[in-house]
């Protein structure tokens, strides 16, 4: 990478709070699957936890991407565009979602809310696959 | 570790993805919710939005001098003001009348993110701003000289545990508060209670206490109380286990407190009267959300004994709720249709029977629906007292409104809830968030010749 010699890497803070969406959602498509086998309403709660523990994680992972856009340190470590994009789309499906399982009983779940569990966790890989595949990668810790 | 900033314009698309699905639950309703009031509701299929329809009336109260509004031929007075949430109105045979002011237990506990916003939507719609006045008592009404003015009020229990119905025989004062039956010595025309209560029998109470109201109403004969336990959950997502013994309306012998379901499936019945004609035991019963606007309709319905009225697993008769799961076709099978439908999220609460009352000719035989109003639509639905007329102790014409005013634009002054007949003979409405017991009489100020308790049956 061409760092020059006075351009320090900053860690970017959105790392701190990005996996836990990731974490949150693909639990979901666990919880959702382990309802539909057993119908026990404790998986359904947790689905609901669950997707309101992401979408919190997101916020805040939204506050600290704008944080680092005003860090020159953290400018070359910005994600791709597909990353964005990705991130966008696994918001707006798990925010949908969320009111889906804040419904009541067995429709809060099958078919609609596992679907979209399940369409979640795809967009999620696949921002995951576009983001290994980015040629941008910067080994920040050593420089 | 993935490496993606997370972009301003993903916080922009779920914004405006939150807008859109409001601006859909604002699309006018063509609906005419008088098609749900009657003997042969119509039932619309149920939608589901993401967002279920809503709208929360703020509580603002009455200033001096406001009131409902009721028909010619019809006078209101604000008989008690200044009470604290009164919940229901109760004559006793000498002609005092009972106020139960109660508060909704505390410490239902939160099981999912949806609880929260529920619990910050029932605050605003009950009115919590500002010094509460201590609530979970019952006061005495006293209007010695039956010229429809209160002159005495005595606070006879205090620090209940949300007590909601009460009934009055051989000298023992009933009171239901939200975990059991309370028995308390009382005689005619004391006016304080210092004795201790002993426990008639126990009613499913907390922590799960979701439809905390228990009614109570005495049999005819003056044998058993019947009380009312509404559901756990609006549609068993507390559990089958959480629902057990409740959605029912429980026979309870006096003498020793042994109790059995007199009836099932009633999702959250209150309201306990007898029809004075037939005899049968009616109550009112707030039916089921998240189904759409227009379902379901909740109804007044004549109760059979050991007849089971769908919920969970249907609704108005056979209606299946797909949202149950496993499903029961042997209970929908089995279920009663109600008698009368009173429309959608009304949230009917209170029913009072007129006949031998002092009121004018329109009014003389039928019931009256204490509607307190939900926020599950987007148009304001109950939020008033209506009258369905009746014959030979059936249901025999359109109901209409009776005390109306209680939402003025999208404020409520008040919300009604229990109906009561005075010692005089006139309409009481217990109107909880406007903290006020209102009197409605007949225009020309006739009264009966001697006062009739609410749990008493002339002519038995």
């Amino acid at each position: 990478m061409q760092t020059s010699r006075n351009y320090r890497p900053g860690y970017p803070l959105n790392r701190l709070f990005v996996p836990f969406p990731y974490v949150c959602f693909i639990l979901v498509l666990a919880t959702d699957i382990a309802f539909w086998q057993t119908a026990n309403l404790m998986w359904q709660n947790f689905s609901a936890w669950l997707l309101f523990a992401g979408l919190l994680f997101s916020a805040l992972s939204i506050l600290a991407g704008l944080v680092d856009l005003i860090r020159a340190s953290t400018r070359l470590q910005r994600p791709s565009l597909a990353e964005i994009i990705g991130f966008a789309i696994i918001l707006a499906l798990a925010l949908v979602n969320s009111f889906v399982h804040a419904g009541d009983g067995w429709t809060a779940v099958v078919p609609l809310g596992l679907a979209l569990s399940a369409a979640t966790v795809f967009v999620i890989f696949l921002t995951l696959i576009l983001g290994v595949r980015s040629q941008r990668t910067l080994n920040w810790r050593t420089p | 570790m993935t490496r993606s900033r997370i972009p301003p314009f993903a916080l922009l698309a779920a914004g405006v993805s939150l807008l859109s699905l409001a601006a859909c639950n604002e699309a006018s309703d063509p609906f005419d919710t008088a098609h749900q009031i009657g003997t042969d509701p119509v039932l619309p299929e149920p939608s589901s939005e993401l967002l279920p329809d809503l709208k929360v009336a703020k509580v603002v109260g009455w200033k001096e001098g406001e009131t409902p509004i009721v028909p010619e031929g019809l006078k209101i007075t604000a008989y008690a003001k200044g009470l604290a949430n009164p919940r229901t109105v109760h004559t006793l045979p000498n002609g005092d009348v009972l106020v139960v002011q109660s508060k909704a237990p505390e410490g239902e506990p939160v099981s999912r993110p949806k609880d929260m916003i529920r619990g910050w939507i029932m605050s605003i719609a009950h009115g919590g701003d500002g010094e509460q006045k201590e609530s979970n008592v019952v006061t005495l009404l006293r209007d010695t000289n039956r010229d429809g003015e209160v002159d005495e009020r005595h606070d006879l229990l205090t620090k209940l545990n949300s007590p909601f119905g009460v009934a009055w025989i051989d000298n023992t004062l009933y009171v239901a508060a939200t975990d059991a039956i309370l028995a308390y010595p009382y005689t005619l025309g004391q006016t304080e209670i210092t004795s201790e209560p002993h426990v008639l029998t126990p009613l499913p109470g907390g922590p799960i206490n979701h439809h905390w109201t228990k009614d109570l109403a005495l049999s005819p004969d003056g044998r058993f109380l019947y009380a009312s336990v509404g559901s756990n959950s609006n549609i068993v997502e507390n559990g089958l286990e959480a629902e057990k013994n409740r959605a029912a309306i429980w026979q309870v012998d006096r003498q020793t407190g042994a109790s059995r379901l007199f009836a099932s499936g009633l999702r959250n019945p209150n309201g306990l009267a007898f029809n004075p004609e037939s005899r049968e035991l009616w109550t009112v019963v707030n039916e089921r959300d998240e189904l759409g606007p227009n379902l379901v309709p909740d109804y007044a319905t004549s109760v059979k004994d050991g007849g089971f009225y769908g919920w969970p697993w249907s609704y108005y008769g056979s209606h299946i709720d797909a949202r149950v799961h496993p499903p029961r076709e042997d209970m929908v099978e089995k279920a009663t249709k109600p008698d009368y439908a009173l429309s959608s999220h009304v949230a009917a609460l209170g029913l009072g029977f007129s006949l031998n009352s002092a009121l004018p000719a329109p009014y003389s035989n039928g019931a009256f629906v204490g509607e307190h109003g939900s926020w599950n639509r987007n148009a304001f639905n109950g939020y008033k007292v209506v009258f369905i007329p009746f014959e030979n102790g059936h249901p025999s014409g359109k109901a209409q409104d009776v005390v109306t005013d209680f939402i003025k634009g999208d404020e409520a002054r008040g919300r009604p809830v229990g109906i009561g007949i005075d010692g005089t003979g006139a309409l009481l409405v217990a109107d909880d968030a406007g903290n006020t017991v209102w009197r409605i009489g007949a225009a020309d100020g006739s009264v009966t010749p001697q006062p009739i308790g609410t749990d008493q049956m002339p002519g038995l």
